[in-house]
Parts: structure tokens; C-alpha cells; sequence
């Protein structure tokens, strides 16, 4: 139980991914992990998530469907274990919540670590590397089979920032998202089949 | 050297007069300090009240981040001057500031604390929330909190001391819906009436602006950014730059006229000069006059009284025109001077019924009025003849290229026929006589006013129009009885007759309050035990929130925040405009929103049986006070008149005259009310002005038109000079009816048609008969 909570705070491989694959850099470029990334049309996955905080003593877990609209609209739908939406479109993110009866628009400007992990993800997406190394120092590891990338942002906000966010996949499919946040915690997301 | 004496006596008093009487331009101090409760508590919403000194913001025309941008310099600027009460563009800065005292007092401001929130059920709701709340990508500062303020206290306040909408935010800064224009709205120290000082504020918010333009390097994408203001205040600075503007294309074009028709009739310079001279004294004396009996002048006073004595450019023009060769100037001046005494008397006693007003604006311009006609009259009497030169050129005979001096006297009858054709025109349409709605004078387009309702609507902006005010004798008394009021309100906003409201309390709670809250915080043991069980199953670390049971009982042991120890705070600035002393009593003011059924809220208050809760529609309040100033008007009107034709007929000594003097003036205006009428004009208070000016003007055309003339050549010199008096006045007002101020296009185009029909009616009523004797 205590091994989740020993943090990793700066944006370095995953020594495990690391050590069993060797970064090659002929077989893979990382502008073509994310171009790959960017041509799957199909942007819509379920995923589950882990989120580990440092005020709780177990993680807790969430299920739910992510979903992309290009060029830039990107939802979370949380289902389980209570019902919640996070709709971010332009600038302005939308937080919904019926059980509690909020719903309730944010400026992302207010909020860097969402507004960094969703620009991160968007150009992703978008297959836009222009875009993503504006906001992020990317390194990766790997081959095209099992590839990780790490994006530490340029801008460090030190009291609720992000850290680091690692990504990986196989192909051209994005299999997980991790998210370190400055304060300790940390999410990770499980994305799982394809929703047809 | 008399005109030595006169140059030097006018040269003090107009220095004097313009160094020393102070200028006002407050609308308030026109409306009456006494009458019912409710016109006070009005009249002093207009001087002291938030309402006026809200001040909106808009910037448009060009990509939202770069509104985002000028629009956080912008309020930077503004923050950085103490003439603004606060400024809100939707960034987060203004409530830095004062969070710490906010925050440890959280548990005594927020309106959720209450006993039943500390029990264990509620409690473990409450953490089941912050679960969620924790395992969220929220900010890590709010994640914070959640040990020593799992209830979301602090959040609920912050949250009530934002704007009470939830505007649209983009780039960190307010929005319209439609992510077109960025909004800010600010508070300003001085009083929205107080137009110099606002006009201050809108010089200093546009030199910053175009600062803050030239500070950003691609100018190219900028050219068609623009800076919207709105506001009551911004409309009465607009109002008096356009009234300004107006007048002064006005009076340099109705000058030059005037000056161009003199030097024609006369080819004198002399005259010219002469033709000031009791107009320029008439002025110094009512202005003097007005200073010594009110301490102050009102422009308006300036304004109107000027048109009201400006009949005295008439006075030398009557005794230039009966100036001859064999004949001393003065005899020239004595000669006429019986008509002009009586015209000017009578007219200044019409004018005098105002005196009496209720309405310090209209007593003032009574006596501007009466000294101004008295000064002039006396300067044609006596300072005239010892200016005038011995010699002058015969004036041009007007008279014999038009023909009034050889009329039917059948043509009379016209007078009567439209006399009746105007009344019963009057009196069978169905078109509204009275302006009632005072909105419809204002000189802002229309488009504006649209626009203000716009931006209003976006930030959620009260509509400036319903308010509830609250009486007491000190401070925490309102903001106890806001308190009690807050469940009628709500219960108000529940049914829809409004959308909700903004109270002094919403800020600062009553002392009583506060310590209501401190009551209801369980104690120490309590809250643990309370807590340890709310906890059980749920995966908090050991100990999470010891913080708050720390905060708790220190909560317990605060001394409550009264009004002196938020001053300097964002509270206190909120508070500013919403409770405040005046005179030995406090007041107290709540804003209602979006009103829609006023009568529901008459009712509400007075089932409450609320003594100190006073509802204000400052609209219908201003239309009825608008109204009252309006029926004061006919009635000193018609007070004046009586007493008017009295002197008229005792100064002609002969009923029969009287009536022939009187018959022309009345048909005038009844033909001049008709037309009115019939072009959709709405009469108000001005018009009102206009008719009394009109009267003034008809009463000395009538009088020297039927003066006893010895001889023809007499009677055309007479005519003639009523000529060139007409033709001026005419021309006057017929451009100031060009205005597009309605304010001045009503006592243009009022007085224009009134001028018109008086010569003409004049003129037909008045056939030489040359065996009159004086």
C-alpha cells in the first residue's frame, strides 16, 4: 500500500518500460508516434482511472468514456462510481456534476494543471507536435511497438501544477495516461477498447 | 463719464461673478428637500445612493485574448485610483487581497452555517463531497483547504462576493454570451451627479486606454478595438457635452445671425455694442441676484433664465428705432420707455409666481428670471441714454417693404377662430398631451440607451430602476433588518416576481448574526466525536482534519467584524454604496434585480408590516416627481397670469385695452400648443419654460404694436423695430429647434411657432388708429 505513495516528481522514463525496451531511434521517431497519433480518427476510448492522493489512505478508482472532437473539444465523461462530466472547448471548461446539482463554466487560464494536461492532450490528438512542444519538454523512449512519451510542461506552477505527464501505447494506439501533479498526487489512466 | 462708470461697475461684476459663484451641475439639488417620505428617500438616492455611480465597461473589436489583455491593464489602471470604489473584470486580484481576514472568519460570513451542519449525517455528507472533490484535477489551493475547511465555507464566500451571475469567462476575464465583448464594471467615489468629477473619470479611463493601445506592438490587428462606456453617469456627461455643443453651434450661428440683421438695419457698430448693453447687465444682476439668495447657481438656471431674459436684446432695439436727428437720445428712450416698464413689470411678476415653488430648481430660475428682466429694463432706462451717441444713421424702414401698417381691422377675427379651431383640436384628440416618461427627454439616442441595456443584462447588472431602503439609527439596526428581510426576498425571487437582490448583509452579516454563527459551532469534544464518526469506512488519512477542528475553536473566540474593521477591505468598498450615514440616521440599500411584478413586492413589504422598509421604483418615482414639478409649473403658471392681467390692467388703466393686449398673447399660445400638438410633440416642462418665454416675448410685441403713434412715420418706426425683434427671435429659436437635444429642441421649436404667431397675431390686432392719444 505505502509503494503508491512514493512519488516520482520529476518527468523521467519509467525505469521499468525503459529497461526492458531500449529506445530506438531508427526503428521510431517520435514525430511519427504523434502523427500516428493524430490520423486515428476515432477519438473515442473508456478508460478507468486510478487517482492517488496524499489525503486518502487507499486510491480510488473511476470509470467513463473520453472523447475528442477535433480540432479541440475534449470531454470526460466520468460513469462510475458517481456520474460527472469535464467538457473542455477553447478556453472555458465545463464541470457537471447532477448529483451535487453543479454545473458550473471555468476558465482554463484559472486552472494551469488542467489547462496544461488538456493542451497536452489536444495536440496530441491533433497530431500536432508544433503545438505540444510549445508547452511541453517531449522525450520519449521505446519502439513504435511500446513506445512512452514524456512531456514535463515549460511553465511550472509551482502550487497546483503539473509535474509530468507520461503517455504510452503501442502502434498507434494511446494505451495509458499518468499524471504527476506538483503536490504529490497523481492519475492514472487506463484507456481500454475502442468504443465503436 | 457714466459709461466709464458702467464700463468699470460691469467689468467688477463680471469678475466677481465669474471668479466667485460656484456653478452647479447636480441634478439633485433642482428637486425639493422636503415632501413625502418617499421623494426624499429618492432624492437622496440620486445624491448618495450606489445607483448613479455604476459605471460599465465594454471592449469590443478585436480577438478575445487581446480584450482579455486590455482589459486586465485597464482594471490595473483603475485599481490603482482611489476614484473607484472597486473594479470587476471577472480576474481573481481584488479578492486576494483580503482573504486572510476572510478566511478566518469564514465560519461567522458564511450564510451555511448553522447548528444542523455539524451533526454527524451532515458531516459525512459534507466529506463524502470532498472525497470527490479531492480526487479531481481541481486546483492544488483549494484541494488545500479541505482539511481546514472540509464545509466549504470560505469557497461559499468567495463565491457570494463575486458577481452574483456567472458570467462567461475566457482568458480569465469577463465575457459577453457571445465572447464579442469583454466586460468590466466598476464603482466611482464621487457621486454620479457630480459631472465634473465624472467627467474626470471617463477622461482618465480613455487616456488609458489609448495608453494601454500603443503599449501593445502590432498595432495593425487593433484599429478597430474599441472602449465602451455606459451608465447613468456617462449619459449626464454626454447629455451636457451634447447640450454644450449644440448651444455652442447655436448661439455662434444665431449670434452671427443677429449681429448680421442689427448691422443691416442700423450700419452701426455702435448699436451694435448698445444692443448688449441692458442684456449684459440683466445677466450680471439675476446671476448675482441667484448667488445671493440660493449661495449657488444651477446650469440649468443659466441655461433657461438666459433664454428667458434674452427678450432684453429687444429693449434697445425699440429705442434705437425711435431715435431721430432732432431728438435727444434720452427723449428718444423716454418715449418709449412706459411700454417697455410695463412689458418688463409684467413679465417679471409672471415670472415671480415661481418664486414660491417647492422646487428649488424653479424658484431659482423665478428670481434669475426677475432680476434679469428688472436689470435689463433699468439699464434701457438709464444707462442707454448716456451711452447712446447723438448722432446715428436712420435705421432701415423694415416696416414699409411688409404690410402691417395699413391692416383691415376685420383681419382680428382670425384671432378668436383659432382660439376655438386650437381648443376644440385640444380638447377632441386622443394623443397624449403630457410627457410622462422622462426617459423620453433624454438626449442620449436611443441606441445607446439600447446598448446600456445590453451590457447591463450581460454582467447581470442591476437594472438601476427597483431598490428596497432600509431607515435606522445605526448601522447594524439595517443590517439586522436587511437580515429579517432576506426570507421575504427570497421568497420574492422563488415566485419569480424578481431574480434576485444585493444587500450590505450579503457582505457583512450583523453583529447579531455573526454571534448567532459563533452559537451554533459545536464545541470542541462535540465536533470530534461528531467527526470521527462522519469519518468511519471513508479512506481519510488518520488526523486529516485536525486543522479544522483548530479553526473551530478558534472560530468560537472571534470578536464579530463590525463596519469599522472592514473598512479598508474589499467588503468595506462593496458595502460603500449599499449603507451609508446620512445625516443622524443610517441607510441602507438593497437592489432588486429584474423586476416583473412590482405590485407583488408593494405587497410583500406591507404584509411584513416592515416599518423601515421603503420600496423605490426610481422610475416611476422620477416620473412622478417629473409630474409634481410639472402641475407646480401650471399652477404658479396660472397664479402668475392672474396676477399678470391684474397689473396689465392697472398699468393701461382700461379694461377693454387689457383685453386687446391679452387677446393676441392667448391666441398665440393655443395656436402654438396646437401645433405642437399636431407635430407629436409631448409637452413637458420645458415646453413649459418655452410658453412662458413666449408670453414674455407676445405681451411687448402686442404692447408697442399698440402703442398711441402720433404719426405714420412714428408708427413705422415702431414696427420696424418689432420687425428686426421678431426676425431675431424667430430665427433663434427656429435653429434651436434644429437640435437634436430634445430637451432644447422642445423650447426651440416651442418658442419658434410661439414668436411666429405673436407678430403675426400682433400685428393684426393692432390697426393704426391715428387719432389715439397718449
Amino acid at each position: 500500500m505505502l509503494g503508491i505513495f512514493s512519488y516520482s516528481h520529476a518527468c523521467e522514463p519509467d525505469p521499468n518500460v525503459a529497461q526492458s525496451i531500449p529506445f530506438q531511434k531508427e526503428s521510431l521517431g517520435l514525430s511519427s508516434v504523434i502523427e500516428n497519433l493524430g490520423q486515428s480518427t476515432i477519438h473515442e476510448r473508456t478508460f478507468h482511472e486510478t487517482y492517488y492522493s496524499g489525503m486518502l489512505t487507499t486510491p480510488s478508482h473511476k470509470e467513463g468514456r473520453l472523447v475528442f472532437h477535433p480540432p479541440s473539444r475534449l470531454e470526460k465523461h466520468v460513469l462510475l462510481p458517481i456520474k460527472e462530466s469535464f467538457i473542455a472547448e477553447g478556453d472555458n471548461l465545463l464541470y457537471d456534476n447532477p448529483s451535487r446539482e453543479i454545473s458550473r463554466t471555468f476558465s482554463l487560464q484559472d486552472y494551469p494543471a488542467l489547462s496544461a494536461f488538456i493542451e497536452g492532450l489536444r495536440s496530441l490528438f491533433n497530431g500536432d507536435e508544433q503545438t505540444l512542444r510549445r508547452f511541453f519538454h517531449v522525450s520519449m523512449t521505446g519502439t513504435s511497438d511500446r513506445w512512452e512519451l514524456n512531456l514535463s510542461p515549460k511553465i511550472h506552477h509551482e502550487e497546483d501544477g503539473v509535474s509530468c505527464i507520461r503517455l504510452t501505447g503501442d502502434d498507434v494506439h494511446l494505451r495509458t495516461i499518468s499524471i504527476h501533479e506538483t503536490n504529490g498526487d497523481r492519475s492514472e489512466l487506463q484507456l481500454d477498447s475502442q468504443v465503436p | 463719464m457714466p459709461w466709464l462708470l458702467w464700463f468699470v461697475s460691469i467689468g467688477l461684476a463680471s469678475a466677481f461673478a465669474i471668479t466667485s459663484i460656484p456653478i452647479q451641475t447636480e441634478l439633485p439639488l433642482l428637486l425639493p428637500s422636503s415632501g413625502s417620505f418617499s421623494q426624499q428617500l429618492f432624492v437622496d438616492q440620486l445624491q448618495s445612493g450606489p445607483t448613479s455611480r455604476i459605471l460599465l465597461l465594454g471592449l469590443q473589436g478585436a480577438e478575445p485574448s487581446f480584450l482579455a489583455k486590455t482589459s486586465k491593464k485597464l482594471a490595473e489602471a483603475m485599481r490603482a485610483q482611489s476614484q473607484f470604489l472597486h473594479v470587476y473584470n471577472g480576474e481573481q486580484t481584488a479578492l486576494n487581497l483580503d482573504q486572510d481576514l476572510l478566511y478566518r472568519y469564514r465560519y461567522l460570513f458564511s450564510p451555511t452555517v448553522s447548528p444542523d451542519q455539524f451533526t454527524t449525517h451532515r458531516l459525512r455528507q459534507i466529506l463524502k463531497n470532498r472525497l470527490q472533490d479531492m480526487v479531481n484535477p481541481l486546483p492544488s489551493f483549494f484541494k488545500k483547504q479541505i482539511p481546514e475547511d472540509p464545509t466549504g465555507s470560505f469557497q461559499n464566500i468567495l463565491q457570494q462576493l463575486k458577481s452574483k451571475n456567472t458570467l462567461k469567462t475566457t482568458h480569465g476575464v469577463w465575457f459577453s454570451s457571445d465572447e464579442q465583448v469583454a466586460l468590466l464594471v466598476a464603482e466611482t467615489a464621487v457621486s454620479g451627479y457630480d459631472l465634473d468629477g465624472q467627467e474626470a473619470i471617463q477622461d482618465f479611463l480613455t487616456t488609458n486606454f489609448e495608453n494601454i493601445l500603443t503599449s501593445f506592438s502590432p498595432q495593425s490587428s487593433l484599429a478597430s478595438l474599441e472602449l465602451i462606456l455606459s451608465g447613468p453617469s456617462v449619459f449626464a456627461v454626454q447629455s451636457r457635452a451634447g447640450i454644450k455643443d449644440d448651444a455652442q453651434w447655436l448661439s455662434l450661428l444665431g449670434g452671427g445671425f443677429v449681429l448680421t440683421l442689427l448691422f443691416v438695419t442700423f450700419r452701426s457698430f455702435t448699436i451694435l455694442f448698445l444692443a448688449l448693453v441692458p442684456l449684459v447687465t440683466g445677466l450680471l444682476v439675476a446671476a448675482i441676484t441667484a448667488y445671493l439668495g440660493f449661495g449657488f447657481i444651477h446650469g440649468m438656471t443659466l441655461a433657461f433664465g438666459a433664454t428667458l431674459i434674452g427678450v432684453a436684446i429687444d429693449y434697445p432695439l425699440h429705442a434705437c428705432a425711435h431715435l431721430e436727428s432732432d431728438r435727444s437720445p434720452k427723449l428718444a428712450i423716454m418715449q418709449i420707455w412706459p411700454t417697455i416698464r410695463l412689458g418688463a413689470i409684467t413679465t417679471a411678476i409672471g415670472y415671480g409666481a415661481m418664486l414660491f415653488s417647492g422646487f428649488p430648481g424653479l424658484s431659482q430660475l423665478g428670481l434669475f428670471a426677475i432680476a434679469g428682466l428688472l436689470g435689463a429694463a433699468t439699464a434701457t432706462r438709464w444707462i442707454l441714454p448716456v451711452l447712446v451717441p447723438s448722432k446715428i444713421r436712420k435705421p432701415l424702414p423694415w416696416s414699409t417693404w411688409l404690410p402691417f401698417h395699413h391692416q383691415n381691422s376685420r383681419m382680428m377675427i382670425i384671432v378668436p377662430i383659432s382660439m376655438v379651431l386650437s381648443l376644440t383640436y385640444l380638447a377632441w384628440s386622443d394623443k397624449p398631451f403630457w410627457e410622462m416618461d422622462i426617459a423620453n427627454l433624454s438626449p442620449v439616442p436611443q441606441n445607446l440607451r439600447d446598448r446600456d441595456i445590453w451590457l447591463r443584462q450581460e454582467l447581470g447588472a442591476p437594472a438601476l430602476r427597483d431598490m428596497m431602503v432600509i431607515v435606522a439609527p445605526d448601522a447594524q439596526r439595517v443590517l439586522e433588518q436587511s437580515e429579517a428581510l432576506k426570507g421575504t426576498l427570497d421568497q420574492l425571487v422563488d415566485q419569480e416576481h424578481m431574480t434576485g437582490y444585493e444587500m450590505a448583509a450579503d457582505y457583512l452579516p450583523s453583529i447579531q448574526t455573526q454571534g448567532m454563527r459563533q452559537k451554533a459551532l459545536p464545541d470542541h469534544a462535540t465536533l470530534k466525536k461528531h467527526l470521527s464518526h462522519a469519518q468511519r469506512d471513508l479512506p481519510f488519512k488518520p488526523d486529516l482534519f485536525e486543522p479544522f477542528l483548530r479553526s473551530m475553536a478558534e472560530s468560537k473566540h472571534l470578536k464579530p467584524l463590525d463596519l469599522q474593521s472592514v473598512k479598508n477591505t474589499i467588503i468595506g468598498t462593496k458595502i460603500r454604496g449599499l449603507l451609508y450615514s446620512h445625516q443622524d440616521h443610517w441607510v441602507g440599500t438593497i437592489l432588486l434585480r429584474d423586476v416583473t411584478n412590482r405590485q407583488a413586492i408593494q405587497q410583500a413589504i406591507r404584509t411584513e408590516s416592515l416599518k423601515a422598509v421603503h420600496y423605490l421604483d426610481l422610475k416611476t418615482e422620477s416620473n412622478d416627481m417629473v409630474t409634481i414639478y410639472r402641475q407646480e409649473v401650471t399652477t404658479y403658471l396660472a397664479i402668475g397670469m392672474g396676477i399678470l392681467i391684474l397689473i396689465l390692467g392697472i398699468g393701461l388703466r382700461s379694461i377693454p385695452k387689457m383685453l386687446a393686449v391679452l387677446l393676441p398673447i392667448a391666441g398665440s399660445i393655443m395656436l402654438d400648443l396646437a401645433i405642437l400638438h399636431a407635430l407629436g410633440e409631448r409637452l413637458s416642462l420645458f415646453h413649459l419654460a418655452a410658453l412662458l418665454l413666449v408670453f414674455g416675448i407676445g405681451l411687448d410685441y402686442t404692447l408697442f404694436f399698440q402703442r398711441p403713434h402720433k404719426t405714420t412715420a412714428e408708427r413705422q418706426q415702431t414696427i420696424s423695430a418689432i420687425i428686426v425683434c421678431s426676425l431675431t427671435t424667430i430665427t433663434v429659436f427656429g435653429l434651436l429647434a434644429c437640435s437634436q437635444t430634445p430637451v432644447l429642441h422642445g423650447i426651440g421649436l416651442t418658442a419658434f411657432f410661439g414668436s411666429l404667431i405673436c407678430f403675426i397675431f400682433a400685428a393684426i390686432c393692432s390697426p393704426f388708429k391715428r387719432q389715439q392719444v397718449m
